[in-house]
């Protein structure tokens, strides 16, 4: 968004255009992009889809999120070194520089403020490990299936947050620490950057149980100020009832209908001219419109058993361990197909930190999780692929942190799980002109810093804008102070 | 030699008020004292004190004979000026450093001192943290007030605002339109819109105080009580129970009684300091009242099977409730971010480790399945609280009780005394009014044998059971009633009363046998019956078991009615009712903790109170975290103002309705909503509050005032929860509609309705599945039907006379001639059912953006 356009559009909008302005869209209610002051420069980054900034690789985002903290060393980035020196104190291996208490309190937003514990004792690898695709990553076994589409994968081994406790959910989509003032999620940059793909449907759609109110709720698919149009729009995986009052009420008609929004939208628009900066208006209006479209597109959309037999079967549908969350990717498949932007697909969710937050008996429980997952996320890339889809629909794996070399002493935990770890863990990138079979940035011997090619959250963010043509430095809003570490870098040597 | 010891609590003291900037170094005795100088040291007194330690010690005394704070933080920060081993380098700076303050022969070298003025800002930063700050008489800012900006301060809300814009060169928007603001207020105080003849008298009155006597009119309407109930009851975590069949879960069945509580104590502006021990000791306050015992459902609302868990969340809830806490981190670990030890937070603990729930009958009911008094009291007066070591309920460290307290950086006096309760307290069946009820129970069970009449001789012994039944009733009961008031139990009258009763007893215990037995063998006859019918092999035993424990019925009622035979040959005495016993006794614990809550010296209820209410009236708090006033919430935006109010409120006589008078009337809750792109520039997020903040209702002020324009609201108050499947079709307000886990309400739950675990804020989304429900729900499509019924017997065939009262009652504001234009024409379309178009045209104005808006 380039802000002389925002400049020069601001306040110049007469009653008398407004008026001639309206009788737009589907149901004959005027849009936004005629009644308010960024409208114009909005259209233009519609108009022109995906060729805002810079020549787009990819037309749709898949991000799955894995609540709670993924450990990165039984999931894509082993290391035997722990099972080496299992049982023994960091201090007491080649490796103890890395409990340096300076290189610990580097990231964190309030050094020395945290009195978080370091478990030096080291925890082994609770599970093999073995070279997987012909790019030959190690990758634990706990994750054979997307083992098997790792050429498809980038693995990004060296990334690092700031926050040592699940705040980090937040972070993870803002950039930002859970205290500051709220930020827009990525999903609402993206919607805000390119509009829908499909007027029948949300451009930011949302699947699965969000993070819980610990730990940024409803903010990490949240707008901030970009407005309450560019908030992710859950759905229910439930093809009985997947939208609540879908049906017309009695003796309505689909043409009455018509006819009553064409009205409410003239009047709203209306309003619209009293209140031309009124973001809420705005929003209400296009959720209108949307809901009008949705009423016939969601049923659709969710017909999950339209699919062919092997198609769900790819899934895990089948599978009881795999059958909600391959549900929800098997619908995220199909939303990116009707041109839906950003789909985001929580997984773990338990009302609190989430099922993925391992302190305890870490070697029964994230193989359960990771069953739920691995078949579903393996079939989805392997059906965007078999569908030509994988070239321009990016898919991203993130978790809000890794977890500890050290065995975990606390609570219930004693010794048989690993605690937070904000200092080195592993995202992934698939399909979206991402290069395929890569190995990008390096953890230290145990997994605990990020040493080569380090990335914060952000570069991720970054990643994802630049291969949907959007230059986050110019997705400016004006008055919005953006800090430095907000946009991030692209990491380029991932992409092809 | 041994080393030099110190007080283990003044050790505590200094390493709580510094936290993270004191040098570990200096976490130790030798910082105030130094080596014994003798030999084999057995007090604390042989430890003499550095200087620095002797200061500290002599300014303790001093301020202690003058009544003065003479905590360990208010002597650090009074001496951190002084240099106490004369080296040069002040106390503070020498702690903060490293150096010990009491050792001239520790000094900051050079370099080191080049940190100092770093590091005393920190400690200023650290020291001036907000929420712990007690409270200072708030001055008001003196902002100039004439000609024009009269209208811009109309109270010293306003000051505190003016002040803030000035400062950023901001100008305030001018006040709303009269319709807009009437709505406005309307919607806050009773969550109903204006009625048309309202919003009609109002535009009508030009007296300059036409809208502060509405304010005063709202405040006095019962419907406010429902309006601001449904909010404290986010706060508090208002839940109906959970569970299948016999289990409960999350709360407890009756517990809509507190519900009524806060509604009723809302209306009678109770004191917020009193809700609050009524709440959390209503038990130890007024352990006699009704009324007030009520209130503890409030604790009860808690109730889990699992004690831990229970614990956990009436530790967790309670702080974050009254005073914006987290003290649920400091579980397992001291708290990170704020003053609460691990220690701490299991003394806070064990105010409550001996409480626990019981349901007692009302007068009228005395089935408590049906109803009845869900309440909190003390089922163990002194129950072991131990540290659970990080958190883990297998590793209690057994070694030592903990003692019920609270965080000692809040300040306060917490003074726990027994509470002796009076025996109906501890014996609640033996109230009068459960007496009168068994009466009355047993004459309309009378009445209602001598309906069924007398023509056989099963009804005669059904009748004449029910009489002997009251008979007995009638003899021992005076007896009872005797013995509660504390009468002897001597003397020919009591002998005889006590004769008379017994016998009485005695005959209807018998008649009482007799007819158990003759359900009993009809029980037997119709099992035995159903057997005979029986075809599958499934059915067939399941009726032989059937009928195998009706036999078994009929001989164990045999054998009673034997047993009550023998009794009246033999003439036993007089058996008293059997009754439920509790403790006669409470700990006192809750009652100390809720006066500390509410007392004065305590920086935090009054600010988190005041917060939420102007969180609810302005759409965002002052403080934007209002479950978290610490290190990880948000800072005030505006913490003057926010004191301020604080103050008022306790000043007050914590009457709320006070703090809303002073909130809606003031200019700033007046202004327009609408924008002024200067500002917008200067001050994007409205932090200077320099226009009002626009809102969407929440989802029960949507489905009530569908309900309630289209002259449909049933007013009825108060009364168990309705079923949350019948929010479609029932019209009482949505306050009334259950709300448990599993059990919301669909429409209510679209508009972002509160979260079962908490809410202390609600989310205010806008998305395609509120267009939805406002376009298709039958609520929705109800409203439109009886408004179009209502408003065309009103306006008759005329249809611009029907889209002004439409506007009126849906919108609340007279139409704009554009509007009429756009609606006639939407209504003349040719041909066509008029009272069809007209529903669909209200159906829309249900649907428009400022029905949902409150501007």
């Amino acid at each position: 968004m380039n802000p002389s356009v925002h400049a020069s559009h601001r306040g110049g909008l007469s009653r008398r255009s407004f008026l001639a302005d309206t009788g737009m869209g589907v149901t004959g209610m005027a849009l936004s992009a005629m009644l308010f002051k960024d409208g114009t420069a909005h259209a233009s980054a519609r108009d022109e889809r995906g060729v805002a900034h810079l020549s787009p690789k990819a037309k749709s985002v898949i991000w799955i999120f894995l609540i709670g903290g993924v450990s990165q060393m039984e999931s894509f980035d082993p290391k035997p070194m722990l099972t080496k020196y299992a049982g023994k104190s960091i201090d007491d291996t080649p490796f103890a520089d890395a409990v340096n208490p300076e290189r610990i309190n580097k990231i964190l937003l309030q050094p020395g403020k945290d009195k978080r514990e370091v478990f030096k004792q080291i925890f082994p690898l609770c599970v093999p490990y073995q070279k997987r695709g012909q790019c030959g990553v190690e990758m634990s076994d706990w994750f054979p299936n997307i083992g098997g589409v790792a050429d498809d994968i980038a693995f990004v081994r060296s990334m690092w947050t700031i926050d040592n406790n699940h705040g980090a959910q937040l972070t993870f989509h803002t950039g930002r620490k859970i205290t500051d003032p709220s930020e827009p999620a990525l999903g609402a940059w993206v919607s805000y950057g390119l509009g829908s793909g499909n007027a029948n449907l949300p451009e930011f759609m949302v699947l699965g149980e969000p993070s819980a109110d610990c730990c940024g709720r409803s903010y990490t698919f949240g707008p901030a100020y970009l407005g309450p149009h560019h908030a992710g729009v859950r759905l229910n995986v439930d093809p009985v009832n997947p939208l609540s009052y879908m049906q017309l009420p009695k003796g309505v008609t689909m043409d009455e209908q018509l006819a009553n929004l064409s009205l409410l939208g003239k009047l709203n628009a209306l309003s619209g001219v009293e209140y031309p900066e009124d973001m809420n208006l705005r929003a209400r209006i296009q959720s209108y419109e949307l809901a009008f479209q949705m009423q016939t597109a969601v049923p659709e959309l969710m017909s999950l058993d339209r699919e062919p037999e092997h198609v769900r079967q790819l899934y895990g549908l089948d599978v009881n361990e795999c059958k909600i969350f391959g549900s929800q990717l098997l619908a995220a498949r199909r939303m990116v197909e009707r041109g839906v932007r950003f789909v985001q697909i929580f997984h773990g969710y338990n009302g609190g930190a989430g099922r993925w937050d391992n302190h305890a008996n870490l070697a029964k429980s994230m193989p359960m999780l990771a069953m739920e997952v691995d078949q579903p996320v393996a079939g989805l890339i392997r059906d965007l692929k078999q569908r030509g889809m994988l070239e321009d629909t990016l898919v991203v794996w993130g978790t809000e942190f890794g977890r500890t070399p050290g065995a975990e002493f606390r609570n219930s935990s004693q010794g048989t799980g690993r605690d937070h770890h904000p200092h080195g863990f592993t995202c992934w990138l698939a399909g979206g002109g991402v290069k395929g079979g890569t190995i990008h940035g390096a953890t230290d011997e145990l997994g605990f810093h990020a040493v080569e090619k380090r990335h914060y959250v952000t570069d991720l963010h970054a990643t994802v804008l630049h291969q949907l043509g959007l230059d986050p430095r110019r997705l400016e809003v004006p008055g919005r102070k953006r800090l430095e570490k907000d946009f991030g870098e692209p990491i380029t040597a991932i992409l092809a | 030699m041994p080393n030099a010891q110190a007080n283990p609590a003044n050790k505590k003291a200094l390493a709580n008020h510094f936290e993270h900037l004191l040098p570990p170094k200096l976490n130790e005795c030798t910082t105030c004292h130094l080596p014994s100088t003798v030999e084999s040291p057995h007090s604390l007194d042989e430890f003499p004190h550095n200087g620095f330690g002797h200061g500290l010690r002599k300014l303790g005394e001093e301020l202690k004979a003058k009544k003065a704070d003479a905590g360990i933080p208010a002597r650090l920060v009074r001496v951190s000026g002084e240099d106490a081993d004369g080296d040069g380098t002040d106390n503070l700076t020498e702690l903060l450093l490293g150096s010990n303050p009491g050792d001239a022969s520790q000094k900051p070298d050079a370099s080191r001192m080049a940190h100092a003025a770093v590091k005393l800002a920190a400690y200023e930063k650290h020291l001036h943290r907000y929420a712990w700050q007690p409270f200072q008489r708030v001055m008001r800012p003196v902002v100039e007030v004439s000609g024009k900006r009269k209208a811009e301060s109309r109270n010293p809300v306003d000051e505190f605002l003016g002040e803030a814009m000035q400062e950023r060169g901001l100008k305030a928007r001018p006040e709303a339109e009269k319709a807009i603001l009437l709505r406005r207020v309307y919607l806050d105080l009773i969550g109903l819109a204006p009625t048309p003849e309202e919003i009609r008298t109002f535009l009508a009155d030009g007296s300059p105080l036409a809208y502060e006597l509405v304010v005063d009119r709202l405040l006095n309407d019962p419907r406010h009580g429902e309006r601001w109930a449904r909010h404290w009851m986010d706060v508090w975590r208002y839940s109906d129970w959970a569970g299948y069949k016999g289990t409960v879960r999350f709360s407890q069945p009756h517990i809509w009684h507190w519900r009524d509580w806060i509604v009723e104590s809302l209306n009678a502006d109770k004191g917020y300091d009193r809700m609050v021990v009524e709440m959390l000791a209503g038990d130890e306050a007024a352990p006699e009242n009704l009324d007030v015992l009520r209130a503890t459902g409030f604790l009860v609302r808690n109730y889990q099977g699992e004690r831990g868990q229970w614990m956990d969340e009436v530790v967790e809830h309670t702080s974050k409730a009254f005073l914006g806490i987290t003290m649920n981190c400091a579980k397992c670990h001291d708290h990170k971010f704020d003053p609460v030890s691990q220690q701490e937070y299991f003394a806070v603990r064990a105010i409550f480790e001996g409480h626990n729930v019981r349901t007692e009958p009302l007068p009228g009911e005395l089935d408590t399945t049906k109803d009845g008094l869900v309440r909190a009291f003390d089922a163990s007066l002194n129950p072991g609280t131990f540290l659970l070591e990080r958190g883990d309920d297998r590793f209690p460290v057994k070694d030592k009780a903990i003692d019920p307290g609270v965080p000692a950086a809040f300040g306060g006096d917490f003074a726990v005394r027994m509470v002796k309760l009076p025996p109906t307290a501890a014996v609640p069946e033996r109230r009068a009014y459960v007496r009168t009820t068994l009466l009355s129970d047993a004459r309309a069970a009378v009445e209602k044998a001598r309906l069924a009449g007398a023509n056989d001789a099963e009804r005669r012994l059904r009748l004449r059971a029910s009489e002997a039944k009251l008979h007995m009733l009638e003899t021992m009961l005076p007896l009872e009633e005797m013995e509660v008031e504390g009468q002897k139990k001597a003397g020919a009258e009591w002998k005889s009363m006590s004769a008379e009763a017994a016998k009485a007893q005695l005959e209807s215990n018998v008649l009482e046998a007799r007819v158990a037995l003759v359900d009993a063998q009809a029980a037997e006859a119709a099992a035995t019956a159903k057997l005979g019918a029986a075809k599958s092999t499934p059915e067939k035993n399941q009726g032989k078991r059937a009928v195998d424990a009706a036999k078994a019925k009929v001989a164990s009622v045999t054998k009673a009615l034997e047993t009550a035979g023998k009794a009246k040959a033999a003439g036993a005495p007089l058996k008293p009712r059997a009754v439920k016993t509790y403790p006669d006794n409470s700990s006192g614990r809750r009652l100390a903790f809720a006066n500390w809550i509410t007392s004065r010296e305590n920086p935090l209820a009054a600010r988190v109170a005041a917060n939420h209410v102007w969180m609810r009236h302005f759409g965002r708090g002052l403080v934007e975290t209002p479950s978290d006033f610490g290190g990880n919430g948000r800072k005030p935006a505006h913490p003057a103002l926010l004191d301020w109010l604080a103050c008022e409120l306790m000043e007050n006589g914590w009457s709320m309705k006070h703090l809303h008078r002073l909130i809606v009337t003031s200019a700033a809750y007046r202004r327009s909503d609408t924008s002024d792109p200067r500002n917008a520039e200067l001050d994007p997020d409205n932090v200077c509050y320099w226009k009002m903040p626009s809102r969407r209702m929440e989802g029960e002020v949507v489905r009530d005032n569908l309900l309630w324009i289209s002259g449909r609201l049933d007013a009825t108050t108060g009364g168990p929860d309705i079923d949350y499947t019948l929010a479609e079709t029932s019209q009482r307000r949505s306050v009334y509609l259950r709300h448990a886990q599993e059990k919301t309400v669909e429409f209510i739950q679209v508009f972002d309705g509160p979260a079962l675990t908490e809410c202390y804020q609600r989310e205010m989304s806008i998305k395609p599945h509120q267009a939805l429900a406002l376009m298709n729900s039958k609520v929705a499509s109800d409203a439109a039907e009886a408004l179009e019924a209502k408003l065309s017997l009103a306006s008759g065939a005329d249809y611009s006379r029907f889209i002004e009262e439409a506007f009126l009652a849906v919108l609340n504001r007279p139409v704009k001639p554009d509007e009429v234009a756009l609606c006639a024409e939407f209504l003349n379309r040719d041909g066509g059912d008029v009272a069809k178009a007209r529903r669909n045209f209200l159906g829309v104005l249900f649907n428009h953006n400022d029905f949902v808006t409150i501007r």
